[in-house]
């Protein structure tokens, strides 16, 4: 600094110092301020995990006290590989999701696109359309596992006074149909949430766009497919992206409306990991267990914002 | 615009992403990083009142609270807080992993499941209670229950009130067909094929075929009550014999046959339950808490209902009966002074006195001998005397730490065999080889 100030004059020097000092003070000041916010994400989110990733490579049996804790490696993800009933859950879990997100963004756009139009009493209808959503899922699991009951049931009675059935079927008893009645109870549930996100979407799109395009004469469909679909594509993913996620990790549902049965067939990723650890107390193979669902996460979260581009801005 | 989306996209990604393992790890904390011991072995006993906490799940007899100030009363300067659990069980079973893997003291006496005393034995987690009672003592108890306790040669609990497997059946519609209650498997069936339709019913039979712990419960009395046996007393897996396929079979075949609701593999307690209150069914396989709900006002069957021990199957000798029931446990992290006034509480929740006032207030199951032919029990259950039998007879769960994991095998497999997706052969194969796998793993 006094070397250089030969070059310059006193007071660019003196004003140059000014500048560094003020800057520096300003990132300093961005550190205090962030700070907190860091301590809190290191605390509850990146501690957890590093945790658990650290305990997937111990053997950790809470029952076995005398084992004390070794450190084995990646020998519970060696065995989770040869694990029939692993590979049953994860190919349950990908099924769930991919059926139910798909159906969920079938029902959600056309939903959206209906309240999103202007009719008499939307604000009622826009509403109603969220009490799915705002239902805590644990009720609206028993509400339908009541609902698919053999005897009881409101879905049997139904459909067999319409005609399509001619005898009560027991829904969640056997492994045809079970995964398929969470699955309807899961779109029933988030239909409401994909439909409100794709409207929040919807309703950014100018009005003036659509104008201008009836003036050049495009269609209705050309309208659709031209305008409504791009532009609303950034809400779309970033709704697919959450609901996606939210899929792959279900548990609640499944646990309460069949438990993982009949005969494992609706087992998912999530169930398995809790059973591991709080049933049988097996913490290095249910921290393995949780890697792997994280892990899955990270990829599906990697492939909708690296190959499909969740990203307004690269659009 | 553009900005706030992608600020809360991203935002609300880290968060699930976080809650994703956040979810597991939490139930991690206790188990990595165990919390210094917090008891208050400083203090002197004579000085200060001791207060006991006792955690039991929701108790809707409302006896354990009363028996809690009876105690109170009996016993100046102990004080007893008592602490109401999440009802279900796998809930409960959660909550103490948590709290006595991290050596928590919150709790000093609690009420435990009779599959849990094995497996939290042998976690160290409950004060073996052998050096508190006398041989005598414990004689008094039903045979039963206590074992179910006992783990490795030590006492981990004191039963406290106990529950077994029982068939209920319609007396009125048996006696107008002029037949006795079914003793063996093959009489139930042809009895069931009869009578179903008769008075009203739909079924046969209605039990618990869900893929839970009730399960595993009624496919033991066919078990059990076909000669058959899972564990051996020094924890050999003895599942693969013909007793057991063939009770297996019968009890899958009794489970697809039209004797029984579509749905019958969906049932757990409740389902069964309404089915028979509703006069649906003929028979009806549940614990002894199903006779207050059959004799209750709303209940369709009230005085038309008979109680019988489970049948026995073609090979085997002796009816069987899944025994249920809860239990007390000390936490062993607690100070000496608190144990002991622990001991006391225990002594007298046990005791003939309280147990006849939970019997005769809350129509609960005693766990003494002797409370069977008592007159106060009886008059106010008078049931109770022709249920001693089942009671002297039932047996408890495979008695092993990892019962959790041996009850999912047998969940698994038996629900696939019922529900028609493998032979009853196969299950027992692979539950022979899946549990003899556990148990051989554990002992390394």
């Amino acid at each position: 600094m006094e070397g250089n100030s030969a070059v310059m004059t006193k007071e660019t020097a003196a004003a140059g110092k000014k500048l560094l000092n003020g800057r520096r003070q300003e990132s300093l000041l961005a550190y205090v301020l962030v700070a907190p916010a860091m301590l809190t994400i290191g605390l509850f989110a990146l501690y957890p995990i590093l945790n658990t990733i650290w305990l997937s490579l111990h053997e950790l049996k809470l029952n076995m006290p005398y084992l004390g804790k070794p450190f084995v490696g990646f020998t519970h993800y060696a065995a989770l590989s040869g694990d029939v009933r692993f590979w049953a859950s994860l190919w349950n879990t990908l099924y769930f999701t991919f059926f139910s997100v798909l159906l969920e963004l079938v029902l959600g756009f056309a939903i959206a696109i209906l309240i999103n139009r202007s009719f008499v009493g939307r604000g009622i209808v826009r509403a109603a359309v969220l009490v799915p959503w705002a239902i805590p899922t644990v009720v609206s699991a028993m509400m339908w596992k009541f609902m698919f009951n053999d005897q009881l049931g409101v879905i049997n009675d139904l459909l067999v006074k319409i005609g399509i059935l001619d005898h009560y079927i027991a829904w969640l008893g056997s492994r045809e149909t079970a995964l398929w009645s969470i699955i309807v109870t899961d779109v029933w549930k988030t239909t409401p949430f994909m439909a409100l996100l794709i409207l929040a979407g919807l309703q950014v799109i100018p009005a003036d766009i659509y104008e201008a395009a009836k003036v050049d004469g495009a269609t209705r469909l050309q309208q659709m497919i031209r305008i409504t679909v791009p532009l609303v594509k950034p809400a779309v993913l970033v709704a697919l992206l959450f609901r996606t996620l939210d899929a792959f990790r279900v548990f609640d549902i499944v646990f309460v409306m069949t438990g993982g049965g009949p005969a494992n067939s609706t087992e998912t990723l999530s169930m398995y990991a809790q059973t591991t650890l709080m049933r049988y107390l097996d913490f290095g193979k249910g921290s393995a267990l949780s890697v792997i669902t994280f892990v899955c996460v990270l990829l599906i979260s990697f492939f909708y914002i690296k190959v499909l581009k969740v990203d307004i801005e690269k659009r | 615009m553009k900005k706030g989306l992608k600020t809360a996209t991203s935002s609300l990604l880290a968060l699930s992403l976080m809650s994703t393992l956040v979810a597991c790890s939490r139930s991690e904390a206790p188990a990595s990083a165990p919390a210094p011991k917090t008891n208050d072995q400083g203090q002197p006993a004579a000085q200060k009142e001791i207060t006991l906490t006792w955690s039991f799940g929701k108790d809707a007899t409302g006896v354990s609270p009363k028996l809690a100030k009876m105690f109170e009363e009996k016993n100046p300067g102990i004080k007893v807080n008592v602490m109401e659990m999440p009802q279900k069980s796998d809930a409960q079973h959660n909550d103490y992993v948590t709290k006595l893997s991290s050596k928590d003291t919150s709790i000093d006496v609690m009420n435990i499941d009779i599959i849990w005393p094995p497996e939290f034995g042998a976690s160290q987690w409950l004060e073996p209670l052998d050096s508190y009672f006398t041989k005598d003592e414990l004689d008094k108890f039903l045979p039963g229950p206590i074992a179910g306790n006992t783990y490795n040669g030590k006492l981990y609990g004191l039963p406290y009130y106990t529950d077994a497997g029982l068939l209920y059946y319609r007396k009125d519609i048996l006696e107008e067909a002029g037949v006795q209650p079914p003793k063996t498997f093959d009489e139930l069936m042809n009895i069931a094929k009869t009578l179903k339709g008769k008075g009203g019913t739909e079924f046969g039979v209605v039990y618990q075929a869900n893929q839970y712990e009730g399960l595993v419960c009624n496919v033991l009395e066919y078990i059990w009550g076909n000669g058959g046996d899972v564990l051996t007393p020094d924890n050999k897996v003895v599942l693969d014999s013909p007793n057991t396929v063939e009770a297996i079979k019968n009890f899958a075949a009794l489970t697809q046959s039209d004797l029984v609701p579509k749905g019958i593999t969906t049932y757990i307690e409740d389902d069964a339950r309404t089915v028979f209150t509703e006069g649906k069914s003929v028979f009806l396989r549940h614990w002894p808490s199903a006779w207050a709900a059959a004799q209750g006002e709303g209940s369709k069957v009230k005085g038309k209902v008979g109680i019988v021990p489970m049948p026995v199957g073609p090979s085997g000798k002796n009816p069987a009966a899944t025994l249920g029931g809860w239990n007390l446990g000390i936490n062993v992290n607690i100070s000496k002074e608190k144990k002991e006034a622990a001991v006391k509480l225990i002594k007298f929740l046990t005791s003939d006195e309280a147990q006849t006032f939970a019997s005769v207030n809350g129509g609960r199951i005693p766990i003494k001998k002797a409370l069977f032919k008592n007159a106060d029990v009886l008059k106010a259950n008078p049931h109770f005397e022709s249920m001693y039998d089942v009671f002297m007879n039932a047996k408890p769960r495979p008695v092993s730490p990892i019962y959790p994991q041996i009850s999912d095998v047998m969940q698994i497999q038996v629900h696939k065999a019922i529900t028609g997706a493998q032979p009853a052969d196969q299950a027992v194969k692979n539950m022979q080889k899946e549990i003899g796998d556990l148990l051989a793993k554990y002992k390394k």
